[in-house]
């Protein structure tokens, strides 16, 4: 059953954080499993053994989604005080607990959004590569509450992430300009600023990002352009970079009759050492050496 | 049957043939043919003209064009993202929501619209729900060419018949509604009863039911990512609601299908403002083509006497007892469309079906009705009997799911012999209750 699960719910996770990044993807994940435990027909003594299988699928994620498992660890730990009083009560224990860890991830995410909104300063020409919501709504509330003057260089990426964000500034009014990675060079001069985000940061200091990010980093930390990374702190791995499942493909590529034989990652990592400003909800972390 | 009768008929028999192994394309075959009879003189261009039934054509052009802007509209895509939503990845829910909205779409829209906005979505969340996409397929297609059946715009063969026929939209609904819908019913039960481990359902599976959200989620993005035009979505469904409306209304308004479908969609273009150029690309003009030189054909061979000659010796041959005519054009439509193209079927039928009914009548056009069901059902029999079977499981190949003909026929064969004997029981019924 595990290996038939995994086919299907690892590509179906990747797919979700490729388009939408890893904070939604949690708080997608945190809904889907309450309405799962809802919904779920079994005998009291199978509660706990299937709750364990798929917090197991879900840590062996490829790659991991780090906040997630860690608000699993944290739900498990919780739980078990409650398993002994009836399947029904372990139930309704369970997705109250699970409500609680969406709103405290979802409180981290809107702070991560004010910290990042008081980095926007007037005259700010900022390049956005990886964003996930928090970057997004900050930018446009910047804009919109703030009223501050600043422009948004978009760096094209996955088809959904670019739209949602041109779609978000564009409705705002927010001044924005999208190019292809591949054209950064021709704004270093202007560019004052690089904010990314991240899926993970593991334990030897590297950030796990969308692909393309560590090719934009390397070339703003060389035109010393300052990076700005913005995750909640719930992103924070206890494990290396080699243990976040990070997923390998190898295969064929078809264009214009012509077969390349490719091997494609899902994300990119930088080194934090390339990182100039490393800003959770609490505010920036001092830098790690 | 003099010589010149028999050219038509090798012309006609190497056009069946050169579509059906696929060495031509059908317009080209269709076409050709009909050049071949010009050349030998069988007929000249004023009486070929003659023989094209323009109601048919102007229906179809009509039905294409209001489809296309309402596949623009986003409508349909809409609809089967809300009905993924709604079967919350439970797999009986999947199959009976989908085939449900799957038969009553195709009752209005052409039967290949309707599998190529379904099918690929079907596939998404199935497989997404670790499920084998292939039965659902199968059955969404079985869904198609059963609900299509129900009017008279629904299957191409129900447009031949209406249009060459005079039947109208509201005598094909009212007539052949009670068929459709049992045997649409049936069919469903047939899947869930001959396949009940692939319909299991998943609330005892934490797994699966964790995916559902996600999975949803999901196709909403991969469905929904275009920006909605409300004031465009409107309209063109406003448009195809009074085009339905005016062929309900048909004995009060006197107007044809045609003439109702092709001004709709000319006014939907108008209103809409749509690139025309590129709306009239949505017209199949082979589909089209095709259908114009099966008329010139199948026309051909009725001036030279062959259909009277095929109609005298093999289907008056079986007598005048109105249930053995009934159940034999029933049965032989039902048998030949699993494995040859209904369309010219159809065509070639009707001059035979009119001169059954010349020799011994039958009422409340039952005849029709025999021919309509065998028709349209008998397109489920085999992977090759509707062409919505075969972009289906051609869609199906894309997405890396293969189907032999033989697997389809096993899931298909036994639906289709039950459709068509629940129509036998109905036509039988019906007869009996009139004559």
């Amino acid at each position: 059953m595990e290996t038939n699960v995994n086919k299907t719910l690892y590509p179906l996770i990747r797919d979700y954080m490729s388009a939408m990044g890893t904070s939604r993807t949690t708080l997608t994940a945190l809904k889907s499993y309450m309405d799962a435990i809802r919904r779920l027909k079994c005998t009291e003594s199978e509660f706990w053994p299937l709750l364990m299988e798929l917090n197991k699928v879900i840590r062996n994620a490829e790659p991991a989604v780090v906040p997630l498992v860690h608000l699993i660890e944290e739900f498990e730990v919780e739980l078990q005080a409650h398993l002994n009083k009836g399947l029904e009560l372990a139930k309704t224990k369970a997705i109250e607990i699970l409500n609680h860890k969406l709103k405290r991830f979802e409180t981290d995410t809107q702070m991560v959004t004010e910290q990042c909104m008081e980095l926007i300063a007037p005259g700010d020409f900022i390049i956005v590569h990886s964003p996930t919501a928090y970057i997004s709504n900050a930018l446009v509330r910047a804009h919109t509450e703030s009223k501050r003057p600043f422009q948004v260089l978009i760096l094209k990426q996955d088809f959904h992430r670019t739209k949602d964000l041109v779609d978000a500034l564009a409705e705002h009014q927010v001044p924005h300009l999208l190019i292809s990675e591949h054209n950064l060079s021709h704004y270093l001069g202007e560019a004052n600023k690089l904010f990314i985000s991240a899926v993970t940061i593991t334990l030897d200091g590297k950030a796990i990002t969308g692909l393309g990010t560590a090719n934009v980093v390397s070339i703003c930390h060389a035109y010393k352009v300052p990076v700005y990374l913005f995750v909640e702190s719930m992103k924070f791995s206890h494990k290396p970079l080699p243990d976040q499942n990070i997923f390998k493909e190898e295969g064929n590529r078809t264009e214009k009759d012509y077969d390349f034989r490719i091997t494609t990652f899902s994300h990119d990592y930088v080194d934090l050492a390339m990182v100039d400003h490393l800003i959770t909800e609490e505010g920036e972390q001092p830098r790690r050496n | 049957m003099s010589f010149n009768a028999l050219i038509p008929v090798f012309v006609f028999v190497a056009v069946y043939v050169a579509i059906s192994f696929e060495w031509l394309h059908k317009a080209t075959a269709a076409v050709l043919g009909v050049m071949i009879l010009f050349i030998f003189g069988v007929i000249d261009v004023h009486s070929a003209a003659k023989f094209i039934d323009f109601e048919t054509i102007m229906l179809l052009i009509g039905m294409m064009g209001i489809v296309g802007v309402l596949k623009k509209s986003g409508f349909f895509t809409i609809l089967t993202v809300r009905i993924a939503k709604l079967t919350r990845g439970e797999p009986v829910r999947i199959l009976v929501m989908f085939s449900i909205a799957t038969a009553v779409l195709s009752a209005f829209l052409d039967n290949v619209t309707t599998v190529l906005i379904m099918v690929p979505i079907i596939i998404e969340l199935t497989r997404g729900m670790g499920l084998d996409p292939k039965i659902y397929v199968v059955a969404l297609v079985m869904a198609s060419n059963l609900g299509g059946t129900a009017t008279l715009i629904g299957d191409p063969p129900n447009i031949i018949i209406g249009s060459k026929v005079g039947l109208t939209f509201n005598q094909f609904i009212s007539n052949l509604f009670i068929p459709v819908v049992i045997s649409s019913v049936s069919v469903i039960f047939y899947f869930l009863a001959t396949n009940r481990s692939r319909f299991k359902p998943i609330d005892d599976n934490l797994a699966k039911l964790f995916s559902v959200q996600l999975l949803i989620e999901k196709i909403d993005i991969d469905f929904l990512s275009f920006k909605i035009d409300r004031p465009f979505l409107i309209k063109s469904i406003s448009c195809m609601g009074v085009a339905l409306l005016l062929f309900v209304t048909h004995t009060i308004t006197h107007l044809s299908a045609g003439v109702v479908a092709l001004t709709m969609a000319m006014i939907l273009f108008s209103i809409t403002r749509v690139d025309v150029e590129h709306m009239l690309l949505e017209v199949e003009w082979s589909t089209l083509l095709f259908f114009a030189g099966l008329f010139i054909l199948v026309g051909a061979m009725e001036e030279k006497g062959v259909i009277e000659w095929v109609a005298r010796n093999i289907f008056l041959s079986v007598g005048d007892n109105p249930y053995v005519m009934v159940l034999m054009v029933l049965w032989v439509s039902g048998i030949a469309s699993g494995f040859i193209d209904n369309i010219p079927f159809t065509i070639t039928m009707i001059p035979i079906v009119n001169m059954m009914l010349q020799n011994t009548p039958i009422p409340n056009n039952i005849l029709w009705w025999a021919l309509s069901l065998g028709a349209c059902f008998g397109g489920n029999l085999t992977l090759i009997g509707a062409s919505a079977n075969i972009v289906s499981v051609a869609i199906l190949k894309r997405s890396g799911e293969h189907v032999t003909f033989g697997q389809y026929m096993r899931w298909s064969a036994p639906g289709t012999i039950l459709s068509l004997m629940i129509s036998s029981i109905f036509l039988v019924v019906y007869l009996w209750i009139y004559l």
